[in-house]
């Protein structure tokens, strides 16, 4: 499988033209533009990305959280580029003000009663609600406690945070359950890493290329004979690849 | 209200069983109509890649299953608990649409044999009457593997289901599953190439059956990142009914590896697998 692009001429005059904010990390990164283009692994080479940047839902102090909170989770090392760069970010700002965000498919009449574990979720937000609330919550929390924003907390006062919300063990003003908070940001941070490209974050495939995953493969039933017992490692394919 | 003209036959659900039963009618002349409460699909627009590989579309946002805002149900898990609602779907889910649960189908049939048929009086012949406790609502199913032959025999040309016959009219052949019921006729399609499920399943002694439970009956597709990375962290799960005091002989799960097995692997399933929750 080689680079896609190779034979998709939309899609390489999009690269070359309309995505100035990928131009600009590669900048930051020192990375030379062409190189960066031209090496379809690189974390900031985005092929569809030109039209998934900016905010479309977040309000500006969730915008600084949320990149917060993806550089945290997932910061600039030998395995990827930062969260931000990967455009994990965007992935929550599109979720939360979608369709999943407003609660689709999500039963949201009463009554609420807290449950068992078992019981799976039982507050009466959406995810965009949850999310909303949830965030104000741990803005007052970090302003009363630590006199600072979470984005400018230590790394270390990020983690004693994330890791009390995860325990339960914060208590929050507004009444939000901190581990649900909690939850709801981890598994959206999971989606963003890992979900195709065309959703905004795994941004030219990063994430899936961090751990070997070939992405929309048609079928693996040739796959099966040709590596067994070898390793499948191959150039990742997304949904606008197959489009 | 508007009267409907009269048909033949009116089927709820258009599923596989709906399906079937509406091929088989229509063609022996009735008329008949399909209710369905879900949306029309069509395999050309919503079963063909990369749409049938968008998982967060369908694993993660459950697209093919119903919503519960249209249906669902409360759920506890002991009586003295309150009943809540199933707010939005994780631990099992109820399809919809065109295609019912075909859409959504783990890809293994397996035929059944007299053991699960006539499972009372199997139990009762072999260990006595006593044997199965009087409070326990254990019967058999009024049909036996025999009479059912010919429709297994049927469907399985329908749906185009791969294998290796291990008992093909009492002849064994040990590349296939030689505890299973006589086949009158070989699967319609050749096995699928082996998969190499490490740890669970050995096919290192071709023909011996390497795990004896009388409980393995199928392998759920993997769902936890850890398989990507490792192939030693493959986990089958049994299935959960419960256990009688005495097993019995052993169905066999070599064919498991040889002849159904679809290994899929979830990438965004990254959280532990959950514990396994008492009843």
């Amino acid at each position: 499988m080689g680079d896609i692009s190779d034979n998709k001429p939309r899609r390489q005059f999009l690269k070359h033209t309309v995505s100035s904010a990928a131009v600009a990390t590669a900048a930051v990164m020192g990375v030379d533009q062409a190189a960066a283009q031209a090496a379809s692994s690189g974390p900031v080479t985005s092929t569809t990305q030109g039209a998934l940047e900016g905010y479309l839902w977040l309000k500006p102090s969730e915008q600084g959280f949320v990149e917060a909170l993806v550089d945290h989770l997932c910061p600039p090392d030998a395995l990827s580029a930062s969260g931000v760069e990967l455009g994990l970010n965007i992935y929550f700002d599109r979720a939360l003000g979608g369709d999943w965000g407003n609660g689709n498919r999500l039963y949201l009449k009463g009554p609420f009663v807290k449950g068992s574990a078992n019981q799976g979720y039982q507050l009466g937000l959406t995810p965009a609600q949850l999310f909303r609330a949830g965030t104000q919550a741990l803005m007052a929390y970090c302003k009363n406690n630590v006199g600072k924003q979470f984005d400018s907390l230590s790394s270390e006062q990020k983690e004693n945070i994330l890791v009390l919300m995860h325990s339960g063990k914060l208590e929050f003003d507004n009444g939000i359950p901190s581990q649900v908070y909690f939850e709801h940001l981890l598994q959206m941070f999971y989606e963003a890493m890992f979900a195709d490209p065309i959703y905004g974050g795994n941004r030219a495939k990063a994430g899936w290329k961090m751990i070997g995953y070939p992405g929309v493969t048609a079928n693996h039933r040739q796959n099966i004979i040709e590596f067994k017992n070898k390793p499948y490692r191959v150039e990742p394919t997304s949904i606008a690849d197959v489009n | 209200m508007k009267t409907l003209k009269e048909v033949d036959v009116v089927l709820v659900g258009a599923g596989w069983t709906g399906g079937i039963l509406g091929k088989e009618l229509s063609e022996s002349g009735l008329q008949v109509v399909c209710l369905e409460r879900g949306g029309e699909r069509s395999t050309a627009d919503d079963f063909t890649v990369p749409r049938m590989r968008d998982e967060l579309a369908l694993a993660h946002r459950h697209s093919l299953m119903v919503d519960t805002n249209d249906q669902t149900e409360t759920i506890r898990n002991t009586e003295q608990q309150r009943a809540l609602p199933y707010r939005r779907l994780g631990s099992y889910l109820p399809g919809t649409g065109v295609g019912g649960a075909s859409t959504h189908w783990n890809g293994h049939t397996w035929r059944w044999n007299n053991t699960e048929f006539k499972i009372k009086s199997m139990y009762e012949e072999k260990y006595g009457k006593k044997y199965i406790p009087q409070d326990m609502t254990i019967q058999d199913w009024g049909v036996t593997y025999e009479e059912l032959e010919k429709y297994y025999d049927k469907f399985e040309k329908i749906a185009g289901i791969s294998g290796k016959a291990g008992n093909l009219n009492g002849s064994k052949d040990a590349r296939g599953n030689i505890h299973e019921a006589p086949r009158k006729n070989e699967y319609p399609l050749p096995p699928l190439e082996a998969a190499k499920m490490r740890g669970a399943i050995s096919t290192k002694h071709p023909g011996k059956t390497n795990i004896h439970c009388r409980h393995l009956k199928k392998a759920w597709p993997v769902s936890c990142l850890k398989s990507l990375l490792s192939p030693k962290a493959i986990t089958v799960f049994l299935d959960p009914r419960p256990m009688l005091p005495k097993p019995t002989p052993t169905p066999m799960v070599q064919n498991l590896v040889n002849a159904n097995t679809v290994v899929t692997a979830s990438v965004l399933d990254v959280r532990p697998m959950p514990k396994a929750v008492p009843t």
